[in-house]
């Protein structure tokens, strides 16, 4: 039976240590540190120990092993430019798998724990991924089962050790345990963990944060997205495409605070004017600097300028500075420093990659066909007119001629814009694939030969076709549209939402959007989801904006505000100000500090007074249990009568010669008081039954009482002389 | 056999209920008792890389911002604080007892019992430790370490440990230390409990207390003599004599036949007696005198204990003067506590 228990308390510290193992390695494989390939072998080992079944592997194998891989090691990381982290991550795999496969004690458990965790902490500073979060909570119970399994176990050795002069247990050795080895042991630790992770979470948020979080923008790469540098060749829009990486994310208020829908809206990125036949670029790519622009929480809309649309915008940290935004912006707000611009209309945040909030306010245009109809762009002033109708040098005469034929019979230049973008929606299909980029002229091939492209082939043709009539005409790049989200009711803007599209200048009527791009059916914009898949994604895209704000962006700021809320309800009034309470310490008005104290008052007081009841019955209890333990009457006064018996011995010392230490015993008084009388002879013997008595168990008894009594009385007869001879001083 | 080192085993409750009044009524009393409580708190050498990586955390966590080092520190704290808390739970409700299993003798091990009892109703204790505390007035160089993995709510456990005393006479044993590192093996608890105890060591035994008797034939030293007393006893067999023995315990007959000394040796009913005599050293340096001393006390109590095996009569002559004969073990363990705490100038 015992070694039975034994067996199972082995095997479930053996399980459990192998979890912290391999959610170690889960942790590396989550920050992608750890490769398909490793993630395998790690596996493999895990289930090898897991059934017992490791290899046994020759020191000297094992040797070169070790050599080769450190070598390896070194090499990466001196020669192949391997980063540091990876070298020591890739490290830290190579010791776990050597100590799995190696193990030999509980010490190697302990071993194996502290790796996995320092697995995990490196793979904190390595990702900031949702999942990673997920496998922490699992670790920290897994961990906590396999510490106090281990701490058991460890007992178990060292009792063994003791009793058995230093041999390691037997799986039977461990059958002690078996009192523990229930449901009712394991629901405890369980709750335990759970126990510990809320008291994790609640420390999480109460350590003080001296500075404030740039995890995302130090430490971990940004998402590449391109179409949003100052060079954009044609083809490259195609690739990100494919990514279902989430961009950005907007709650959408129109002015009355309503949401609004963003379905088919263009969340502008930045504006280019030249192309050289292959790639668009600024013509004048310096940047303004816009300078401080106060707090989105704290500003209000702006009140100079007009505005619709009020966007809040989350952006995911990108290999760009550039602000997306609708339309028309008339005021950006965010806790940054300084915002830049350029000439072509793009807003730029300097400075670290990293996740950004902020505020926009827009006002759309919003123009008929027959108030552009009666608009002329070909009269743009100068500083519009030559950017924004440059063509490239090498521009094939085809093209012009295209657009000559494809723009006639357009009465006005709306009218134009408005047949070259039917004449590629309809003659042209919309294409992943870039067959054109291959070509010299990619845009000329696209035209007459491919005839099928992404949205900035499109866009492209669009514009130069447009430029060819005079037609002042820009390539925006952004995203269109994104994907609604119940759950937290915001849009979300992947990366397979990037677009091109066209804006023409209509004088009064300010740049007005084109877009030449059919809807497409191979993308992944046209596929069609399952409505359930649909709601789970939502709900973990959620998760993901949720570990970001709550946990990732947490920061002193957070915490100020909540304490200022903590004051606020504990002074039930939610308008209570902590910085008026911090600077005048008043608070306010009388009212106000008369309601403040009055939400403290009817239950603070009544909470606290019950506490003190409660510390109060505990102590009283405990006193009165206390009391309820007293020694029986016999041994009370065989206590009184040894008292007495010492305090006659220590006064009869004062006359001797050679009389014991001050510090003596009992016993050691009762042998000198023997030594010196023979009436006395029988008091070691009394004291070593009064021993027995008071802290052996034995029972007291009645005749016990009496010797003493008896060593009292003669204890209490001087001058009888010993039996050496010598004058008894006391005795 | 009756040994006052078994019967004076002594025991006591973690706080018995005399502890309120033994340090006294006061101040001091108060301070005392509440000091019996106090818990003392030390990392263990895994612990302390524990506490090193965490100030690493913290370090890192302050110095990048980076939120998951914050909640890794976090974890982290928790593991400590519930470290304290699980570990006070488990040192909670506990009688110790203390028991050894014979008589004690200086230098050689003294093995024993730990008992240990839980009060409670539900949870157990886990991974005890329990330790003598040397005090001023005892001087150990096992401290009869034990462990105990698990002990159920309301039960009790018993665990063998080894003591080792440096040298005889009274040693006070004060207290013990009951110190867990439960749950996660980082911080080492423990607290002292008063357990006092006067144990008389005995003297450490000399083996060659027979050689002595016959060098100092009742000069300086010991003097350990086996006088027959007629021989009446019946003949258990023969045996080689052994150096140092009585010559009168030789068999001449048998020895002339096997060319080789042989002795008799009688059952114990032949009431042999041992008289052994502890003189005084004679002049010297105090150091060699206290040696010499201790020499002789040692071969006195072998010579007790050999008489004890041979159930010899043993009369133990000190300076002071002879004590009364001893002829059963518990007049024996009388001569070997009288040996334990003799003084050489008392």
């Amino acid at each position: 039976m015992n070694a039975a228990a034994g067996r199972r308390f082995v095997g479930l510290h053996r399980v459990a240590t192998l979890a912290v193992v391999a959610l170690g390695f889960a942790a590396l494989w989550v920050a992608g540190e750890l490769g398909d390939l490793a993630a395998l072998l790690a596996a493999g080992v895990i289930g090898l120990a897991a059934f017992d079944r490791r290899p046994r592997i020759p020191g000297g194998a094992w040797l070169a092993v070790q050599l080769l891989f450190l070598g390896w090691l070194l090499q990466g990381w001196l020669l192949g430019g391997r980063h540091v982290l990876t070298t020591f991550a890739l490290l830290l795999v190579f010791v776990q798998l050597h100590r799995v496969l190696t193990r030999s004690s509980t010490r190697d458990d302990l071993y194996a724990c502290f790796i996995a965790f320092g697995q995990l902490l490196l793979s904190s500073v390595l990702t900031v991924n949702a999942a990673w979060f997920v496998i922490f909570v699992l670790w920290f119970v897994a961990l906590v089962w396999a510490l106090l399994l281990t701490r058991l176990a460890r007992a178990v050795e060292q009792d063994q050790r003791h009793r058995r002069a230093g041999r390691q247990p037997t799986a039977a050795a461990f059958g002690t345990l078996q009192p523990l080895l229930r449901w009712r042991w394991g629901a405890g630790v369980t709750a335990l963990s759970v126990g510990m992770l809320a008291s994790t979470l609640v420390l999480f948020f109460v350590l003080p944060r001296l500075q404030a979080s740039f995890l995302s923008a130090s430490l971990l790469p940004p998402v590449p997205v391109s179409g949003f540098s100052e060079q954009v060749r044609l083809g490259e829009l195609g690739l990100v495409q494919l990514s279902d990486e989430p961009v950005m994310r907007v709650q959408l208020y129109d002015r009355a605070g309503q949401p609004a829908s963003a379905a088919g809206a263009y969340w502008h990125g930045l504006a280019m004017d030249r192309f050289d036949g292959r790639a668009w670029s600024l013509s004048d790519p310096r940047r303004t600097r816009l300078g401080w622009v106060g707090g989105a929480r704290t500003r209000g809309p702006p009140r100079e300028q007009p505005w619709s649309l009020r966007q809040e915008v989350a952006l995911e940290p990108l290999d760009t500075g550039v602000l997306f935004h609708l339309a028309r912006a008339t005021g950006i707000y965010g806790e940054f420093r300084a915002l830049e611009t350029v000439e072509t209309e793009g807003y730029y945040l300097p400075g670290h990659r990293r996740r950004r909030d902020y505020v926009v306010y827009s006002e759309p245009v919003q123009r008929s066909l027959e108030e552009l109809r009666e608009l002329d762009p070909r009269d743009a002033p100068d500083h519009v007119r030559i950017p924004y109708t440059q063509l490239p040098a090498e521009l094939s005469s085809r093209i012009p001629a295209l657009a000559q034929d494809w723009t006639r019979g357009g009465a006005t230049p709306a009218d134009e814009a408005l047949l070259i973008q039917q004449r590629l929606h309809e003659d042209f299909t919309y294409s992943l694939a870039q067959p054109s980029s291959a070509a010299e002229d990619p845009l000329l091939a696209f035209l007459e030969d491919d005839r099928e492209g992404h949205c900035e082939y499109f866009a492209t043709a669009m514009v130069v076709m447009l430029r060819t009539r005079g037609i002042p005409a820009r390539i925006v790049n952004g995203f269109q549209g994104g994907e609604w989200n119940p759950v937290g009711s915001y849009w979300l803007v992947r990366q397979r939402d990037a677009h091109s599209w066209v804006e023409v200048w209509f004088g009064e009527g300010g740049w007005v959007v084109f877009d030449p791009t059919p809807l497409g059916e191979g993308g992944l914009r046209g596929r069609a989801r399952i409505r359930l898949l649909a709601r789970l994604g939502a709900w973990a895209d959620y998760g993901r904006v949720r570990w970001t704000d709550v946990m990732l962006d947490y920061g002193l700021d957070n915490q100020a505000e909540g304490l200022r809320r903590l004051l606020a309800w504990a002074s039930g009034d939610s308008s209570y100000s902590l910085v008026r309470l911090m600077l005048d310490g008043s608070g306010s008005s009388p009212q106000r500090r008369a309601r403040a104290e009055g939400g403290l008052g009817w239950w603070v007081a009544p909470l606290v007074l019950v506490l003190l009841l409660v510390v109060l019955a505990a102590r009283l209890g405990r006193r009165r249990s206390g009391s309820t333990r007293q020694l029986p009457v016999a041994l009370r006064r065989a206590a009184r009568l040894v008292r007495r018996l010492e305090a006659r011995w220590r006064r009869a010392a004062r006359r001797d010669p050679a009389p014991p230490r001050p510090d003596a015993t009992a016993l050691a008084w009762a042998e000198w008081a023997a030594s010196r009388h023979p009436r006395l002879a029988d008091a070691p013997d009394a004291i070593a039954c009064w021993y027995e008595a008071r802290f052996g168990g034995r029972e007291p008894d009645e005749e016990l009482v009496r010797r003493l009594a008896r060593l009292v009385r003669a204890s209490r007869r001087p001058g009888q002389s010993t039996s050496t001879g010598q004058k008894s001083s006391a005795p | 056999m009756r040994l006052p080192g078994a019967r004076r085993a002594a025991a006591v409750p973690l706080r018995p209920p005399e502890a309120r009044q033994a340090p006294g009524r006061g101040l001091r009393g108060l301070v005392a008792r509440r000091r019996a409580r106090f818990r003392r708190l030390r990392p263990t050498r895994e612990g302390w890389v524990f506490v090193a990586t965490g100030l690493a955390v913290a370090l890192a966590a302050l110095n990048t911002g980076n939120n998951l080092l914050y909640l890794v520190l976090a974890g982290m704290l928790a593991l400590v604080i519930t470290s304290g808390v699980l570990s006070e739970s488990s040192l909670r409700g506990l009688e110790v007892l203390r028991r050894f299993d014979g008589p004690v003798f200086a230098g050689r091990p003294a093995t024993g019992t730990w008992i240990v009892r839980s009060r409670r109703r539900w949870l157990p204790n886990l991974a005890l430790e329990l330790q003598e505390v040397p005090g001023r007035y005892a001087r150990l160089d096992r401290v009869g370490e034990a462990t105990v993995p698990v002990l159920v709510a309301g039960q009790e456990a018993q665990r063998r440990a080894v003591w080792r005393f440096q040298g005889r006479g009274v040693h006070r044993l004060e207290r013990v230390r009951v110190s867990t590192t439960w749950p996660f093996g980082i911080l080492r608890k423990w607290f002292e409990v008063r357990l006092p105890m006067d144990l008389v060591v005995y003297p450490e035994p000399a083996p060659d207390w027979s050689v002595v008797a016959r060098r100092t034939g009742g000069g300086a030293g010991l003097d350990a003599t086996w006088r027959r007393r007629g021989g009446t006893g019946d003949l258990r067999g023969i045996r080689d004599h052994r150096p140092g023995e009585d010559l009168r315990q030789v068999h001449w007959r048998t020895s002339a036949r096997l060319r080789r000394r042989v002795a008799v040796e009688r059952d114990a009913e032949d009431e042999g007696r041992f008289d052994v005599r502890v003189n005084r050293p004679g002049a010297g340096p105090a150091p060699e005198r206290a040696e010499a001393f201790e020499r002789t006390v040692s071969r006195a109590a072998g010579a007790v204990l050999a008489a004890g095996e041979e159930r010899a009569e043993v009369l133990l002559r000190l300076p002071a003067g002879p004590l009364p004969p001893a002829q059963d073990g518990a007049d024996r363990d009388r001569l070997l506590r009288r040996l334990a705490v003799l003084e050489l100038d008392p």
